[in-house]
């Protein structure tokens, strides 16, 4: 399929790494972390990040409804010592209900900061400490509980309760990064990579190692898993899923990457072409089609060197959970 | 109360003479005292002298008495009477005609012995020192003036009073009311006009009128009195010549009255009286006595008077004075066979012939037809206690000495090679252990010429002293050494010598990119600019010195130098073109050891060889290095290097190295077997370099091929130095020859630059590192072997070595001013690595190596300074070091979330708690009581400013060779104890947005508000 299929939109984009489309039909937006950091009187740093949706411009026509509606801000007021860009991952329903993580920077390493949120607005945040943790996800579980899948720095990937933040954190594996997905029946999908051996230093590529794919049981964790998008090394991934299958989307060396697998792991490449530039940070949601059926949204970020974004771009893509996308619209 | 008066008299012409004085009017000394004035009895009027005396006194002692402090004269002195010619005196009791008793006693004199005597009343009336002086003047009147004389004086025609104020008040009337002038006027008029009879008695009762014959005095000539002259025996007198004239008095017994008796000399002439004189005006004839003597009355007398020369000193050529023995002038000659004699010449008053008659010589040699000199040879030198001396007597006598010392021209080196750098400066090399002679040069050289001889170094006596042939003088400073003749205390020579120890030059060759040919000659080839490589390629010469030291090195002076001013033992010598240089290198004055160097031009390809060039270089040993740039991270750059290709390669020491070259035929030859050696000159640590050879002899080629040569791999001629070695860059020197050729058929025909670190050991896997500890990174190598280049020793200097890179101001790794550490530079784009500088910072090693920079810098948190320590730990074969994390201990303070780095201020009141948060955070260069303001300095790596808190931190710990915690973020030193390090890195705990801030370990907090934990097996440091 050629690449001009797939019509990218892109606008600029003010801040930092990570991007991640949030919400639901016509709630879906665009969040960035906007990063406010404030100097008092007596030189003290107050930082605080908030997230923010982005007006989509010209993408809306690629993100929204027409229906749509703009999302609301989320104030997650952390002291961070440090001024910094942490990760954070989001997930809202339609009515603007859901839950936040976010890295609390240490200087050394980092802790994470939950919070739930209840029509727009944040609680109280509860911290999680003792290792490094990076690339915080949540999933959200049948029963609309969340969990937050993390890099733990001594332990590989795990597992953390938000209901019980003293409790140890669960480990899955010896991963670098994982997304649990429902698709229905009873099962999940486990997107993850694997640390490897040879590691950071991937021999091709800093950073980066094939994404597998492993379903099974819901509250399973899969022993080992099937390479996907052709083992591509793949820097960073997103997926969203329907009972249809799961899209992804991702970054590596060697461009984007996207593909439909359905639930039982048959998977569909899609040619989504690869703006030009340094991306990062991909994101990926489904919205409905209208006829019975989801497309997928993607946003990935251009980065400029000094790792702020300029730009994000939007593409949607068909995704009607078969191993056949329907044609570009 | 007694009187008693003196009668004194002389025979006259008509009448006898009588002494009279005239008093005065006014006495201004009384009892030898200054006074203001008093009026004494008969003021004015002339009387004889005399007065009133005590009841008990006897008249004549009195008499005796007064006239000595009237007159100053005294009446019974044997002399005064020969003088004076006074004969016996006759005691008279009178009385008055009121029957008043009064004394007198009367005295004869000759009439010149009365003039002479009245002359030395008045020559005594002037002194002021004369006791009670009641006279104005004496008189010697005959008989009949001095009777009119004597009685009342009249009053001025002013009157007595005009007198008092005019003599005492010194003409100012004292005043209406004063009452002393009219009891002076009183006294004055009454004085005056006392009476003068018992003098008139006196005079006409004993004095009879008209002239009297002197009576024949019965004197006889007992003996001469001699003045002016010393006595040198019985009746026999010295005097000098030059001097006041001899006096001689003849002495009569008993002393003549009146006239003195006729005296006849001869020998003298007289002069007055009794006495005659003998003029000092020319010595007596050789030395023998003149006679002089007096004959009176049939009687005579003699003495024996010589006259003598004065002896007034030597004069001496040919020596100096230098002092007195025993008060004999002491000279001192410098010995000579051929020079002119010590001549003494003496000197005499008078000086002639007839005065040196007299002398009588000792010591010396008489000079001919001179009777004043004497010689003294300079011919032998003399013991300094036994000097020759010379006497020149006439009784006394003079005397001097010579001392005849041997002649000191110069300071001889012996026992050292030695040459004279200017003047009396001197080098002379250096010898371990050894010794050389200093030895005065003497003239004679004989045992006795030494005696004089005094070094400075304390040594006296000696011709010879050592001095050591170490250590090295600084350059130009020459230790002076100085030998004095010394004789007596003056030192009359000395030569002195400056001696700088230098060292030898053993050899000067080249140890850098230049070969020996057949000849064992140097040569090198014009590279510069060559081969892709830049201007100024130069081969290192290296001067080997004895001692082969520092020190040593500053001496060298060189020819041909490519670098003047420089004070080491290397030259370099640029290959800029092809050329004979004549580098030369000597120590002070010493010959010169040249080391030519012909440089030849490169690829003058032997006749019918191929032309070839480097096409490929397989490397093997040692390990491949790992590329760090974002696409290729972790990929191995290989062994395989082409032409262009920057192919960085690491072995562990003293291993070897294998090559296996392709050669491109360029153009063919035609068939004639080459060999090829490459040679690699690898500098090191110290600025030498460690040569390898790689050789490929007899490589087939057949006539008109231009197949690609690929000889075998080889090993080089020896191994790898036994030392870390950043060799960034090496380059490997191709030559060829025709096979069968000689070390001059070499030409050289490319020219390879390579990246070779080699480590103090294998590479082990470092603590918690990216990738499962694997360390070969490009970054990683070069810092640490740079940082560690040359060591050689053991795991302890290895780690401080590499740590150095790291360090900040206490190693003056980072630069004060912009905190910048020059050296944290990656490998493969050059972007410096910092702290903190861009958030989010990389948190790891991998991406601090490989991130894309922003800015040319690429941002780093303490966990990837921490883990890039390790690395370079890791890289040498260090693998205990450990990644340790730093964080608020919970346990001390579940509320804190930070701690706070060093460097800040509690302002008190509150005093900063060991234990509680009591301060907010104030503003900065703020000293507001409660709070606590942070100072910058605390200087991280290539950041002035990094973050004034954290909520956790990563350092380096290890346990191998004793704890030791090191910071790398910060470079700050090493310490061995977890409590040491929360001192020097911590101020205290920090919690809250707006933080408040206390725990202060200043005020003692415990050091372990900090819980340092070694990530991989949880367990507490601390």
């Amino acid at each position: 399929m050629p690449d001009a299929s797939i019509k990218w939109e892109t606008i600029s984009f003010d801040g930092y790494a990570p991007a991640r489309l949030a919400g639901a039909g016509g709630t879906l937006n665009l969040y960035k972390g906007v990063i406010s950091e404030t100097s008092s009187d007596d030189g003290a740093e107050e930082v605080e990040v908030t997230l923010k949706a982005v007006p989509p411009g010209r993408a809306a026509s690629v993100i929204s409804d027409a229906e749509a509606t703009s999302g609301v801000d989320i104030a997650i007021g952390f002291e961070q010592v440090f001024v910094s860009a942490p990760d954070w991952d989001l997930s809202l329903d339609e009515s603007g209900n859901g839950a936040a993580v976010m890295q609390l920077f240490g200087g050394a390493w980092n802790d994470l900061l939950y919070v739930t949120i209840a029509k727009g607005v944040a609680s109280d945040p509860v911290r999680f400490a003792g290792q490094d943790f990076s690339a915080p996800r949540l999933f959200r579980q049948l029963d609309g509980s969340y969990r937050i899948l993390a890099r733990g720095d001594l332990d590989g990937l795990v597992s953390i309760d938000p209901a019980r933040p003293t409790a140890e954190p669960t480990w899955i594996g010896a991963w670098r990064s994982a997304l649990s997905l429902d698709i229905g029946g009873g099962e999940s999908a486990w997107l993850f990579q694997e640390i490897s051996d040879v590691g950071p230093l991937s021999p091709v590529g800093i950073g980066a190692a094939p994404v597998l794919l492993g379903i099974g049981p819901t509250g399973k964790v899969p022993g080992a898993g099937d390479d996907i998008l052709g083992g591509a090394p793949i820097f960073e991934f997103a997926a969203a899923s329907s009972h249809e299958g799961v899209l992804v989307f991702a970054t590596g060396p060697g461009g984007i990457h996207a593909a439909a697998i359905d639930v039982h792991g048959a998977e569909t490449q899609i040619a989504v072409g690869t703006p030009p530039g340094i991306l990062s940070s991909p994101s990926v949601a489904l919205l409905s089609d209208g006829q019975g059926s989801f497309d997928g949204v993607l946003t990935v970020l251009h980065l400029k060197e000094n790792l702020s974004a300029e730009g994000v771009s939007f593409a949607r893509v068909p995704f009607a959970g078969s191993a056949s996308p329907a044609p570009a619209a | 109360m007694p009187f008693v008066y003196l009668l004194a008299h002389a025979p006259g012409d008509v009448e006898q003479l009588v002494l009279l004085g005239q008093r005065v009017f006014i006495q201004t000394w009384a009892g030898s005292k200054k006074i203001r004035g008093q009026i004494p009895d008969h003021a004015g009027q002339w009387v004889l002298p005399g007065g009133a005396h005590g009841k008990d006194q006897d008249p004549a002692m009195a008499l005796r008495a007064m006239v000595l402090a009237e007159t100053g004269m005294r009446l019974d002195d044997p002399v005064a009477r020969t003088n004076y010619d006074i004969g016996e005196p006759k005691l008279h009791r009178l009385e008055d005609r009121d029957y008043n008793p009064f004394t007198v006693v009367e005295y004869p004199f000759s009439a010149s012995g009365l003039r002479r005597f009245a002359d030395a009343i008045d020559g005594n009336i002037q002194k002021l020192s004369m006791q009670d002086c009641l006279f104005a003047k004496a008189g010697i009147p005959r008989r009949t003036e001095a009777l009119e004389k004597l009685g009342p004086v009249l009053p001025p025609q002013s009157g007595w009073q005009t007198f008092i104020v005019k003599n005492f008040y010194g003409g100012t009337p004292p005043g209406p009311f004063n009452t002393e002038v009219d009891t002076l006027t009183a006294q004055i008029t009454a004085s005056t006009k006392q009476s003068g009879a018992w003098f008139e008695q006196a005079i006409e009762e004993l004095i009879p009128e008209g002239s009297v014959e002197p009576p024949v005095s019965k004197s006889k000539l007992v003996g001469l009195r001699v003045e002016g002259a010393t006595s040198t025996g019985m009746d026999a007198y010295q005097a000098q010549y030059g001097g006041t004239a001899v006096r001689v008095t003849a002495l009569f017994d008993p002393p003549p009255v009146g006239e003195m008796p006729a005296i006849t000399w001869s020998g003298a002439t007289q002069s007055a009286g009794a006495t005659a004189e003998v003029a000092l005006d020319r010595v007596t004839a050789k030395g023998r006595p003149r006679t002089v003597k007096a004959e009176s009355g049939g009687d005579s007398r003699q003495i024996a008077l010589t006259i003598i020369p004065e002896l007034v000193g030597f004069d001496v050529e040919n020596a100096k004075k230098i002092g007195e023995k025993e008060q004999v002038p002491l000279y001192a000659a410098v010995y000579s066979e051929e020079g002119p004699d010590v001549v003494v010449t003496l000197k005499l008053r008078p000086n002639n012939s007839e005065a040196f008659e007299a002398v009588i010589w000792e010591g010396g040699s008489p000079v001919s037809g001179n009777p004043a000199k004497r010689t003294i040879s300079r011919g032998t030198v003399v013991d300094p206690k036994s000097p020759v001396r010379i006497k020149a007597s006439v009784n006394p006598e003079i005397e001097m000495a010579v001392i005849v010392y041997a002649h000191l021209t110069g300071i001889e080196i012996r026992n050292a090679p030695s040459r004279q750098v200017a003047g009396t400066n001197y080098s002379i090399d250096y010898q371990a252990g050894a010794q050389a002679t200093l030895r005065g040069v003497l003239t004679p050289d004989r045992p006795q010429s030494y005696l004089y001889l005094n070094w400075d170094t304390g040594e006296q006596h000696t011709r010879d002293i050592t001095i050591n042939r170490h250590p090295i003088s600084a350059p130009g400073v020459f230790t002076n050494h100085t030998v004095t003749q010394t004789i007596g205390d003056e030192n009359v020579e000395n030569v002195s010598i400056g001696i700088e120890v230098v060292p030898t030059v053993q050899s000067l060759g080249y140890e850098s990119f230049a070969f020996r040919d057949n000849t064992n000659a140097w040569y090198s080839y014009a590279i510069s600019n060559q081969f892709g490589l830049p201007n100024h390629i130069p081969a290192q010469a290296i001067a080997v010195t004895d001692p082969d030291t520092a020190p040593a090195w500053q001496h060298l002076v060189w020819a041909n130098d490519s670098a003047p001013g420089r004070t080491d033992n290397r030259r370099l010598v640029y290959l800029d073109g092809a050329a004979a240089v004549q580098l030369q290198a000597r120590s002070n004055s010493a010959n010169p050891v040249a080391a030519p160097l012909t440089i030849k031009n490169v690829q003058q390809w032997p006749v019918g060889t191929p032309q070839i060039d480097v096409r490929r270089i397989t490397f093997s040993g040692g390990r491949s290095v790992l590329r760090e740039d974002g696409v290729n991270f972790g990929n191995a750059y290989g062994r395989v290097w082409q032409p262009g290709q920057t192919v960085p390669q690491t072995y562990t020491r003293n291993t070897n190295v294998g090559l296996q070259p392709v050669f491109r035929v360029n153009t063919a030859g035609t068939g004639i077997a080459i060999d090829v050696r490459a040679t690699l000159f690898l500098p090191l640590a110290d600025g030498s370099f460690h040569t390898m050879i790689w050789s490929w002899n007899n490589i087939a080629s057949a006539n008109g091929a231009t197949a690609d040569l690929a000889p075998a791999a080889a090993n080089a001629n020896v191994t790898l130095p036994n030392q870390v070695v950043h060799g960034d860059p090496v380059r490997f020197l191709w030559e060829m020859r025709a096979t069968g050729g000689h070390d001059g058929n070499w030409t050289l025909f490319d020219v390879t630059s390579h990246q070779i670190y080699l480590t103090y050991a294998d590479p082990a896997n470092g603590d918690r590192l990216p990738g499962g500890g694997a360390s070969n990174y490009w970054t990683v190598l070069k810092l640490s072997c740079a940082a560690a280049d040359g060591q050689a020793g053991n795991a302890a200097q290895l780690k401080a070595a590499i740590y150095s890179a790291f360090a900040q101001f206490a190693g003056g790794g980072l630069d004060p001013a912009s905190g910048d550490n020059p050296g944290a530079l990656r490998a493969w784009d050059n972007a410096r690595m910092t702290y903190w500088t861009r958030r989010p910072p990389q948190q790891r090693l991998n991406t601090m190596l490989s991130a894309a920079p922003a800015g040319g810098t690429i941002s780093c948190a303490c966990g990837a300074w921490a883990e890039l320590l390790i690395a370079m730990f890791a890289a040498h074969g260090e693998a205990t070091p450990r990644k340790v994390s730093v964080e608020p201990n919970a346990a001390v303070s579940g509320a804190a979330t930070g701690f706070m780095v060093s460097n800040w201020t509690f302002h008190a009141p509150p005093p900063a708690s060991a234990n509680a948060y009591t301060h907010d955070r104030g503003a900065p260069a703020t000293a507001v009581a409660g709070t606590a303001t942070w100072g910058s300095g605390v200087v991280a790596q290539n950041n002035q400013t990094p973050p004034e808190r954290f909520g956790n931190h990563f350092i380096v710990y290890d346990t191998a060779g004793g704890l030791a915690f090191y910071d790398p973020s910060y470079g700050s030193p090493v310490v061995n104890t977890a409590a040491a390090y929360v001192t020097a890195a911590s101020a205290g705990l920090s919690r809250g947005a707006n933080p408040q801030l206390g725990f202060s370990v200043a005020a003692g907090a415990a050091n372990n508000i900090l819980k340092l934990r070694r990530l991989t097996v949880l367990h507490d440091l601390n």
